[in-house]
């Protein structure tokens, strides 16, 4: 994982943010809808690095070559869900019509009391959660970020607003996750990829649509640390402002000795990559993880 | 390398135990980062660091406390701020 991979997606998560904050934000949301089609267009034909990881992806995941507007499509969905993420920002996430499933399972830790590890991924809106903490009274959401901590992306998001941009946490800096413990000791909820190592990252391969990718230790390791269970959540696009979020319970949390950790982080893992393969079935444009995870390597 | 007291020995081995650390106790330069370069901790280890700071010497390392980088710039550093305001 050098630099120059993570510094990838920034770059074009950069471009495609400004465009379309500047559409939505000046021109309104029907006329952003269909500008959405050439700027999609334009994305895949100037921005393509990413192409060979999308094409890998969809071929496992619709079992079949992926045609142009499969790549179409998916890069589509992309862009559609970081619209919708500025409304979101900017508070006018009414516009968007969310359906939750598995809701019962948040709230039953919730009225322990206790908070949880929420374990999101690249498939469908991580942001949209957010809303969901928001418009639940009570549910109080703090999320990892990663390689998202460009000084422009920054900005905007703190301009869009300031009190949930607080909400977001860094990653990176020696400070960024001190205080964690008591925020999930009292109830907080704390969100972060599944599905993205980042450098320094402890690593470790499970079978996902077959083969082995690379996903990280650290829900478990924070897991451990926190003393907090793990729930898996995904955000999924159905249709022009119209999202289905899932919760399901991924791993309690027991104790274990230290030297334990890596062969159950390998177990829940693996439970994790299979609940996401299943997802990704059922929304397969959805993914926007412009990695390739099943690159080989070392841990 | 320069000798340890004895409170950073005893935050030597602490480190070493809980975050299972490739090294002996007694190899860890006291004046040496412990963030990244020297120790070559990460932020999830901080985070483990302070967990265990806590419940043995009773007071909270928070991410906006004004003396942090200072805290973690060594383990000498760590040892006196320990000294300073354990409560237990």
């Amino acid at each position: 994982m050098t630099t120059h991979w993570q510094s990838l997606p920034e770059r074009s998560n950069a471009f495609w943010l400004q465009t379309i904050t500047w559409i939505a934000l000046r021109l309104g949301r029907n006329i952003s809808r269909v500008l959405l089609y050439p700027i999609t267009a334009y994305f895949l034909i100037f921005q393509n690095q990413t192409l060979p990881a999308s094409r890998r992806y969809l071929r496992k995941a619709l079992g079949r070559n992926p045609h142009w507007r499969d790549i179409f499509r998916q890069y589509h969905t992309f862009a559609c869900t970081l619209l919708d993420r500025l409304f979101v920002l900017s508070g006018q996430d009414h516009r968007l019509t969310i359906e939750v499933h598995g809701l019962d399972v948040l709230e039953r830790f919730a009225s322990h009391g206790r908070g949880c590890l929420l374990v999101g991924s690249h498939l469908g809106s991580f942001e949209i959660i957010r809303a969901v903490g928001r418009t639940r009274r009570g549910l109080r959401v703090k999320a990892l970020m990663y390689g998202e901590a460009t000084p422009q992306i920054t900005r905007l998001y703190r301009s869009l607003n300031p009190a949930l941009h607080e909400d977001i946490i860094p990653v990176g800096g020696p400070a960024t996750l001190l205080g964690l413990d008591e925020f999930v000791a009292d109830g907080g909820l704390l969100a972060l990829l599944g599905d993205r190592c980042v450098s320094g990252d402890k690593r470790l391969q499970c079978t996902f649509f077959g083969e082995p990718a690379w996903f990280p230790q650290t829900p478990l390791v924070l897991s451990q640390i926190l003393k907090a269970p793990m729930m898996l959540f995904v955000c999924l696009h159905t249709g022009w402002g119209r999202y289905e979020v899932y919760f399901e319970d991924l791993a309690d949390y027991h104790p274990l000795a230290r030297p334990e950790r890596q062969s159950q982080a390998g177990q829940v893992m693996q439970r994790y990559a299979e609940r996401l393969e299943h997802y990704c079935r059922k929304a397969p444009y959805n993914w926007f993880n412009f990695h390739d995870v099943w690159q080989p390597g070392e841990p | 390398m320069m000798e340890m007291n004895a409170l950073e020995s005893e935050l030597a081995q602490r480190l070493v135990d809980s975050l299972n650390l490739e090294i002996a106790a007694s190899e860890i330069d006291p004046q040496a980062p412990l963030y990244q370069e020297g120790l070559g901790l990460d932020s999830i280890d901080l985070l483990e660091l302070s967990v265990v700071i806590s419940k043995q010497y009773g007071f909270q390392i928070k991410s906006d406390d004004p003396d942090i980088t200072h805290l973690f710039s060594s383990l000498s550093a760590l040892a006196q701020g320990v000294a300073a305001r354990r409560t237990v």
